[in-house]
């Protein structure tokens, strides 16, 4: 039996960009096996394990095993290397980051350079930091580099994992090992429970990219209902308070026309009876998360999103309370063995809707 | 080589007990007299052949770092700098708070909210630490006002030749120090070598220096800023100083115009014994040379420095090759820098 904690950093510790997932996949079947049924890689990369129930209906629950990062781009004069970003990444945080870069030959570690304020014209002292000015540094030889580093190589933050108070941690990643760790510790659950749908778990590949790999499982595995397990907002000074969520108050549960009213119900209701605290997030869009990717599969999946706070999110500091990945994984455990097939009826009586 | 240990070691101004701790027992056995001052500077003596003449070297304990100013009410800590830092190297750090070495990390706005939100450019008076508290009351359990904290980065080998950790300013002089007294040589002049204090906050621990030991000369023993970046726009500096190029002299800086004499001295002894070395842009930086110089009457100093990139952030590259020689060029430089002033 693993803890929310041991998992989280043997998943954070695990580099796996958009489009380099399979060490990450690899190890997520591996380590579902013991609590599964089956386990197999998809030909997208996706890891799945598919726990069985009774084999009426069925449902999926994904949480991405991609990760944002960077890639080089130019090797420049001296073998310093420029960059850009893979998935969505802020440059201001870059300068002074510790990062690993994945060559054919193996890792290379390197920091990221940026000039100190009496290097820079005035006008760019008061910027924050950009793309055009920051640079990796190996320290390494121009001639050293190239023969060891080629323009494409994918660049990660490196791994480091801290402890703080309260049952907060803080590594590279969180986003979204959050939903792979979800996953585990469900099946880990289920395995002394007795679900009547089938369930599948699915590490998906480029949900920071394209969302392809939750796309082609669905399609694939066919679910009558789909998860997304990824993170939310947390609470940092700065940020409005209707954008966040507090960490370790509880989980989060998406509401908007991405979410299916009639299983978000019965996910309220399980919250309610497991006394799991949660807070409803406004998606009056798309939620961003592979949801909005498997809703319109096939023929069309009804979906909710799980989700718990992480501070710092896309950095290599997201920080995220364990407790809330215990209840993630709880309320997930608990929904998949209480589904019924009215919970399918997108029409639900409006008067029941009350909180 | 101590700087494994002196680099992960923490310490601001006026907070360098930790650091002064470590060299009191590495040194205790290997010096004629050790004391430490009011102000906080540990002084080593060691013995020469001729008593009357002394030298002193000088490193700073101290690194940039902060000061916990405020513990607000959802628990997050403000900070201040201690020592000159660059707001913009702060976002999404992980730092070490106080003696205990609490962990926490600076947050930054996820690139998702970053329209809806008030930070575009880091500043310290927005920045908040977060240890994991909850709230202000349990964040007091761990945390005081007043409480420094520092980078959390550990050292560590890249490669052979380059070494990655925080505070190599100046943990390199330090390390540099503690291996010339840990050496056999007897020199025909006295060592005094201090592991000076405050220097990042003014070179306020140097001040008291020259006035107690009254040395013949003085060398500072610095990590200095490397300058070797790409695409470097032409600027009215010939020379910067960069990583592999040797131990750095200084001509001027803000604090200090260095004796001609010393620098002479550095350079003939170098290309005597075929070290490589290069000069550090003018006017930029002070050490404490700076008080130094202007004690008593008025005392001959030079600074010697390893090159490092990226000081005063939460990580620094330097070689292995540079810190040897600068190691070499000091200990065979300080008799020649002595004939030259007398």
């Amino acid at each position: 039996m693993k803890t929310a904690k041991e998992w989280l950093k043997e998943f954070s510790s695990i580099p796996g960009l958009t489009g380099m997932e399979k060490n990450v996949a690899q190890r997520f079947i591996e380590q579902a096996k013991p609590f599964s049924d089956q386990v197999f890689i998809d030909k997208m990369g996706n890891g799945i394990a598919v726990k069985k129930g009774q084999g009426k209906k069925s449902i999926l629950a994904a949480g991405h095993i991609d990760e944002i990062g960077m890639m080089v781009t130019k090797i420049e004069e001296g073998g310093y290397l420029k960059m850009t970003q893979v998935g969505g990444v802020d440059p201001t945080i870059l300068p002074s980051q510790e990062v690993t870069i994945h060559t054919s030959s193996g890792q290379i570690s390197g920091v990221i350079g940026s000039k100190p304020p009496h290097f820079l014209p005035p006008e760019e002292r008061n910027k924050p930091a950009s793309w055009e000015t920051l640079f990796i540094d190996t320290g390494l030889s121009e001639k050293q580099v190239k023969a060891k580093i080629n323009v494409g190589d994918f660049v990660s933050f490196s791994f480091e994992f801290r402890e703080l108070m309260s049952d907060n941690v803080s590594c590279k990643s969180v986003d979204d090992r959050y939903g792979a760790v979800v996953l585990l510790l469900t099946l880990q659950r289920l395995s002394k429970m007795k679900p009547e749908w089938d369930f599948y778990a699915v590490g998906t590949v480029q949900e920071e990219w394209s969302g392809i790999g939750a796309n082609s499982a669905a399609y694939n595995l066919n679910p009558d209902v789909a998860v997304a397990i990824d993170v939310t907002h947390g609470d940092i000074p700065g940020l409005k308070d209707s954008d966040t969520f507090k960490l370790g108050k509880g989980i989060t549960l998406s509401i908007g026309p991405n979410i299916h009213s009639g299983i978000l119900k019965k996910a309220r209701k399980v919250c309610k009876q497991e006394e799991i605290p949660y807070e409803i997030e406004v998606a009056p869009f798309g939620t961003g998360t592979d949801a909005y990717t498997m809703q319109i599969v096939k023929s069309g999946i009804p979906c909710i999103v799980i989700s718990a706070p992480v501070r710092s999110m896309h950095s290599p500091v997201e920080t995220i309370s364990i407790l809330d990945i215990d209840r993630s994984a709880r309320l997930l455990a608990n929904l998949i063995c209480s589904l019924e097939d009215e919970d399918l009826n997108i029409d639900q009586p409006e008067e029941e809707e009350e909180e | 080589m101590h700087l494994k240990q002196l680099s992960n070691l923490t310490g601001v101004a006026g907070y360098e007990h930790r650091i002064r701790q470590y060299i009191k027992e590495k040194l205790e056995a290997k010096v004629t007299k050790m004391e430490t001052d009011p102000l906080g500077n540990l002084i080593c003596y060691k013995k020469g052949k001729k008593s009357n003449l002394r030298v002193l070297l000088a490193a700073h304990m101290d690194e940039v770092g902060f000061v916990i100013n405020k513990i607000n009410k959802n628990g997050f800590l403000g900070f201040t700098p201690s020592g000159g830092i660059d707001p913009r190297v702060l976002p999404a750090k992980r730092v070490l708070v106080g003696n205990k070495e609490i962990p926490g990390v600076i947050h930054w706005a996820p690139p998702h909210l970053k329209e809806n939100s008030d930070q575009s450019l880091p500043k310290f008076s927005s920045l908040i630490i977060d240890i994991g508290a909850s709230s202000d009351k349990q964040a007091k359990q761990k945390v005081k006002l007043g409480d420094y904290a520092v980078f959390d980065t550990k050292f560590s080998h890249l490669s052979n030749n380059i070494i990655k950790g925080k505070a190599f300013d100046d943990r390199v002089g330090c390390s540099l120090l503690m291996d010339l007294l840990e050496d056999k040589t007897n020199y025909p002049f006295e060592l005094a070598v201090v592991f000076s204090v405050q220097e990042e906050v003014g070179l306020r621990g140097a001040a008291v220096l020259g006035e107690k030991i009254d040395p013949k000369f003085s060398l500072i023993v610095e990590g200095t800023a490397a300058a070797d970046f790409p695409g470097e726009p032409d600027q009215d500096i010939s020379t910067s100083p960069r990583l592999g190029g040797g131990p750095v002299i200084t001509l001027t800086d803000r604090s200090t115009i260095v004796d001609r004499r010393l620098i002479k001295a550095l350079e003939e002894t170098a290309k005597k014994n075929k070290i490589k070395y290069q000069f550090k842009q003018p006017n930029i930086g002070g050490t404490d040379a700076g008080r130094i110089h202007k004690s008593r009457t008025g005392i001959p100093s030079a600074i010697l420095s390893v090159p490092a990139r990226y000081i005063h952030s939460p990580v620094s590259l330097s070689y292995l090759s540079d810190y040897k020689d600068t190691y070499k060029l000091i200990k065979l430089s300080l008799g020649n820098m002595l004939k030259a002033i007398s």
